[in-house]
């Protein structure tokens, strides 16, 4: 070991310079705020927009304020708030990972947290999507109304065709890209969780 | 608390500095994972119980700065190298090179090794290394014991000490 002490004898010659402390460090975001930020942010937009669209409504003319247009304002609108609620919960979740644990206890969170996130866009999209498919249909119903049947059946085709295609299609490709992201970044945090057993 | 931060800084921050550095390899990085280090301790610190040492609290932080930051160092691991050799100021010192030289080989260990070697290196005792990583004692013995000979042949087979 007496090659180690020479290690320790260099080490302790390394004098670094440390970089200057910058001046108001309470305004600066680290990387676990800026996503929790990314979240908070998206959270806001969406109740904002759910209540955009509830003022919107009050505002029609008491000829276009039918039932099936209201219902499906109401029902985008609970779906904005929903989703907002669900990206606050994720917020809150980045919030309480304690970057005072242990390495593996502060690992564990993370894993735990990327997990939360990959099943949660698993039931997520669906959601999303059933919610809009309704409002879109209650929508187009009362638009379209007083068209003819075969163009009203046509219409709801093309829109719907192209639904399924991006839900089966797009959204199956972009969730299974996701997924092998987050098995990634998942893999990743639990092979150094190991190195700390 | 602004006061208690300063004084935390002044007295950690070439230590925590010298961490990032070994665990990084590469200044750019070791200058982001400080900074992201005293930003988490400036928001954690209201939350400071007294539970340990407060030095202890502190290298917990930023390991795990260090830890959630390896996405970002593999993206840099090509260049690494040529950044390497600027580690530590030429003039600053005659054993530049050989300190250099203990900053790579440092990196080249596995992530837990670096930041197990780098406690060692500062001179922490074995009870407190424990307490930071949370790995028991007896395994801590263990590994130390090989990492320094996994360090020592790195070093070598980069030139004689």
């Amino acid at each position: 070991m007496e090659e180690f002490k020479e290690l320790e004898n260099l080490w302790k010659q390394s004098e670094t310079e440390v970089p200057a402390k910058n001046t108001d460090i309470s305004k600066i975001k680290n990387n676990r705020m800026k996503l929790k930020n990314t979240y908070t942010k998206g959270a806001i937009i969406l109740i904002v927009t759910g209540i955009g669209i509830l003022i919107l409504m009050t505002t029609f003319d008491a000829k276009i304020k039918t039932a099936p247009i209201i219902s499906s304002m109401i029902i985008i609108s609970i779906t904005c708030f929903l989703q907002a609620g669900l990206m606050l919960f994720t917020a809150q979740k980045i919030s309480n990972i304690d970057e005072t644990q242990t390495p593996g206890m502060h690992l564990k969170q993370w894993q735990n947290f990327r997990l939360f996130q990959k099943k949660q866009r698993h039931w997520n999209m669906p959601v999303y999507y059933v919610l809009l498919s309704i409002a879109l249909a209650v929508y187009m119903y009362e638009l379209l109304k007083t068209v003819d049947l075969w163009k009203m059946i046509l219409a709801f085709m093309v829109t719907y065709s192209w639904m399924l295609f991006a839900y089966f299609y797009l959204g199956k490709k972009e969730v299974k890209k996701q997924d092998a992201k987050l098995d990634g970044i998942i893999a990743e945090l639990k092979s150094l969780e190991n190195q700390f057993n | 608390m602004n006061q208690d931060f300063e004084q935390l800084y002044k007295e950690f921050s070439p230590r925590i500095y010298k961490l990032c550095l070994s665990y990084s390899g590469d200044r750019l990085f070791a200058d982001d994972l400080h900074q992201e280090t005293w930003i988490a301790v400036w928001n954690s610190l209201p939350k400071f119980r007294n539970e340990s040492k407060i030095g202890t609290w502190i290298y917990r932080i930023a390991i795990n700065t260090c830890l959630m930051g390896i996405k970002k160092q593999k993206n840099k691991a090509d260049n690494s190298e040529a950044i390497l050799s600027k580690l530590i100021h030429e003039e600053s010192d005659d054993n530049s090179k050989e300190i250099n030289r203990l900053y790579e080989s440092i990196s080249k260990l596995k992530e837990n090794e670096r930041i197990i070697i780098t406690l060692v290196l500062e001179e922490k005792p074995y009870e407190e290394i424990a307490e930071i990583t949370g790995i028991t004692e007896n395994n801590l013995r263990v590994k130390i014991h090989r990492i320094k000979k996994e360090l020592q042949e790195i070093y070598l087979n980069h030139g004689r000490i």
